[in-house]
């Protein structure tokens, strides 16, 4: 009986340190993924118990956080993906439109000036929101690379698909968001739009002057 | 590198996927090529932005409190049944859950070859069209065709209608590897062909380059002129799926067809 309750307590610590210690980052996806506060919370703790159960497959010092992430990954798919997604969705569609005018060598330079200031608090937000357009894939392959660091190798255990799927989601996601943010940032007066009506491009020193004369 | 190979992966050298061979020869490409070099600090420069200002989540202190309070009235974490030995080499075990089964994936670094016979004939089985001698879609059909053609009971397989991998019974043959008669039943999942190859082999010794776990069986994943190839022993019966889906939907397939 008392071996019992040593054991059961070690096992409870074992798994606290290694497992729940990501709660946080285990809420953050799971916010990402179910656009709702209340189904997140029953989504983490569905995974930690799913979690729990299983702790004895997990080997103890090695990759915890992308073993519980691939519990979470099934839990969401299994019983919290919506059938019919709701709202706009960002579509390939959309990245071919802007592409062209976007991602050339310019509009990229002229995106980092550093006067530009593109980065800017409210950025944040417009992030979060352009997030929730994306596809469920999408949605998931950014947040899991550039909001908890996997690598794409983790990030294909714990989609469960090639890395080959990976890196060509992860790029499709990322021009997504790009476009979307660049529209807002136009949106604000933060960038120049690089190109004008006549389709002309837009130099940053008309832009500068433009704000001064605003001002 | 040329210029066209650098594009494909300025995400995954601004990602740090690359060792450092690769970051080497990437570098190299960069130093003298302008479209890449800016393509890199742009994509660097949006990364960080967009790390730095995304808000940080945390949970809240009431989900943290509810899930203690969870693990705390548990169950004990369920015991592992039998285990494979490990092969000593530095192995990311990877938990997938699959319809209660849990499946343990361990990577081979250096493994020896499967039954290498049985790995090219099934391959070499499944790439040729061969014409089926009875056909699907009734599973028993083929049960029935292989009564007295070969020394075992063909059970086929057959994933239930609404599982996970959509499978099709197209039809079985009669069939060899090596010197000994083998059940070759053909499948058609989402448009790719399958193969399932059963045999009887009492000293098979499989060494796949990757070992799954699959409710009792130790399933052996290995590739070969572009196909996947899973082999399994069932009592003195080795089974070889092969098809060009993904290894991860084979698995799936075996797991949902041998109930």
């Amino acid at each position: 009986m008392f071996g019992k309750n040593k054991d059961r307590a070690r096992v409870e610590r074992e798994f606290e340190s290694e497992i729940l210690v990501h709660l946080d980052a285990l809420y953050a996806a799971a916010l990402g993924l179910c656009r709702s506060p209340a189904n997140a919370e029953d989504l983490v703790q569905e995974t930690t118990l799913k979690a729990f159960r299983f702790f004895h497959q997990y080997e103890s010092g090695t990759n915890g956080k992308a073993w519980v992430f691939r519990i979470l990954m099934n839990t969401f798919i299994n019983r919290y993906r919506k059938r019919k997604a709701e709202g706009r969705i960002m579509s390939d569609l959309d990245l071919s439109e802007h592409q062209e005018r976007l991602l050339g060598p310019e509009a990229m330079r002229t995106w980092s000036d550093p006067e530009v200031a593109f980065f800017r608090r409210s950025i944040g937000q417009e992030v979060l929101r352009a997030l929730e357009d994306l596809s469920d894939d999408y949605r998931t392959v950014v947040m899991l690379a550039d909001f908890q660091d996997f690598t794409y190798r983790e990030i294909a255990d714990i989609m469960g698909t090639p890395i080959g799927t990976v890196m060509s989601r992860l790029y499709r996601a990322r021009r997504l968001l790009q476009t979307r943010l660049y529209d807002y940032a136009v949106d604000q007066g933060y960038v120049p739009d690089v190109t004008d009506a006549e389709g002309r491009t837009v130099s940053l020193e008309e832009f500068r002057n433009r704000k001064e004369s605003r001002s | 590198m040329r210029c066209f190979d650098a594009k494909r992966f300025v995400h995954a050298y601004v990602d740090g996927e690359f060792d450092a061979v690769e970051r080497g020869e990437f570098e190299g490409h960069l130093r003298t090529c302008n479209a890449c070099r800016d393509q890199v600090r742009f994509e660097d420069w949006f990364q960080s932005g967009v790390r730095e200002h995304i808000p940080r989540t945390l949970a809240p202190v009431h989900l943290r409190d509810r899930v203690l309070t969870e693990i705390q009235q548990a169950p004990a974490p369920t015991p592992v049944r039998s285990l494979p030995a490990r092969l000593g080499w530095a192995a990311v075990p990877a938990v997938l859950a699959a319809a209660g089964l849990g499946i343990l994936v361990w990577v081979a670094a250096g493994a020896g070859p499967t039954n290498d016979i049985a790995l090219t004939t099934a391959v070499d089985m499944h790439r040729r069209y061969l014409p089926v001698e009875v056909a699907g879609p009734d599973v028993n059909a083929a049960r029935e065709f292989f009564r007295g053609k070969v020394d075992f009971a063909v059970r086929p397989f057959m994933p239930a209608a609404a599982s996970a991998v959509p499978a099709q019974f197209v039809g079985a043959r009669l069939s060899h590897i090596g010197p000994a008669t083998a059940a070759h039943l053909m499948y058609d999942v989402a448009g790719h062909r399958l193969s399932v190859m059963a045999f009887q082999a009492p000293n098979d010794q499989l060494r796949g380059r990757e070992v799954h776990t699959v409710g009792p069986w130790q399933v052996h994943m290995d590739r070969r002129d572009g196909y996947n190839v899973a082999m399994f022993r069932d009592r003195d019966i080795t089974w070889a799926v092969t098809s060009d889906i993904e290894p991860n939907q084979m698995i799936r397939f075996v797991s949902a067809g041998m109930r």
